[in-house]
């Protein structure tokens, strides 16, 4: 049988969603069967391959300029993409940031910190240049499934390649690879999302 | 102006890390930059909220490491309220540090690679 392939990144977010997933221990080995990882955080594979994979994941929220172009990349290599964790799906605590002025939150972090001794703000233009408001995924690309939690449950990641891939499959099969608008609408067939829900 | 090399994203560490590296025409390097550009603005938005909140939002600053954050922030809210817990918490909150970076979850980074 061929396998599921699947890419991953993280945006702004702290990792616990991609541990999480780890956290599902043996099932792990189980699950490779049926999977194979392509590019990852962890792995030496760097962006999704061109050809497309099946399955992207996301997780964190978009905050910055590299993030907004990474979700993008994303969006328009896999076929489904899933927003894992709270900061994906809604913002999570990433959002929290939008109720103060970009300069003011640039200021406290890089002069006014009570460490800081000698600050300066960068502004490289080799940075990602932070965004008035943190939004999630689906405020840059179309999202097709969601996954919350912080960090979602690893019964629930175990679940979500186990149980569900079939009807999100179904679901999603006009959705096709190599799309080169992002903002490309897709159709998914009578249902519009799909949320997660503890039920194995 | 020479060649740019970035390498994006630097893995085997946790981060969102990159490395810009400046060329000379002659192919030597120029200068070379480690950028970690993510930002939040923890600092900021964490201004004005209940002291007790801290605990849950110091913690999602790594995904890592949560429970060093979780206990420091723990331990400063004890110093606001001015409260020094018991042994027996205390004793938990050491243990639960030690539990964490015996963790094996190194191990199953190298087990994802090589069974893909």
């Amino acid at each position: 049988m061929k396998k599921v392939t699947i890419a991953t990144d993280w945006l702004e977010s702290c990792a616990g969603c991609h541990m999480s997933f780890l956290d599902i221990d043996e099932r792990l080995l189980e699950l490779l069967e049926s999977v194979a990882i392509t590019s990852s955080p962890v792995t030496d594979l760097k962006e999704p391959p061109e050809e497309g994979v099946d399955v992207g994941i996301l997780t964190g929220a978009i905050g910055n300029s590299h993030q907004d172009q990474a979700a993008r990349l994303m969006r328009s290599r896999a076929r489904v993409l899933v927003a894992v964790g709270d900061c994906a799906a809604f913002g999570g605590i990433c959002v929290l940031r939008n109720f103060v002025e970009r300069e003011d939150i640039l200021k406290r972090g890089y002069l006014e910190t009570e460490s800081t001794v000698e600050g300066s703000i960068p502004r490289s233009g080799d940075l990602g240049q932070l965004s008035d408001k943190a939004v999630p995924v689906n405020g840059i690309v179309k999202v097709d499934v969601y996954l919350p939690g912080c960090p979602p449950r690893p019964r629930l990641s175990a679940s979500l390649f186990r149980n569900w891939w079939p009807a999100v499959f179904r679901s999603c099969h006009t959705t096709t690879f190599g799309m080169t608008s992002p903002e490309r609408k897709i159709s998914h067939g009578t249902q519009d999302h799909h949320f997660a829900r503890y039920e194995d | 102006m020479g060649h740019k090399i970035t390498i994006s994203p630097v893995t085997r560490i946790e981060g969102h890390a990159r490395v810009t590296i400046y060329l000379n025409e002659d192919g030597s390097m120029d200068r070379s930059f480690f950028h970690v550009d993510q930002f939040r603005g923890v600092e900021k938005f964490c201004e004005g909220r209940m002291f007790f909140e801290m605990v849950e939002l110091t913690r999602r600053i790594c995904g890592i490491c949560p429970v060093s954050h979780h206990l420091a922030a723990a331990k400063a809210c004890d110093a606001v309220v001015g409260a020094t817990p018991p042994g027996l918490p205390a004793c938990s909150g050491s243990s639960c540090i030690w539990a964490r970076s015996s963790s094996p979850m190194g191990c199953f980074f190298p087990t994802l690679q090589a069974r893909t």
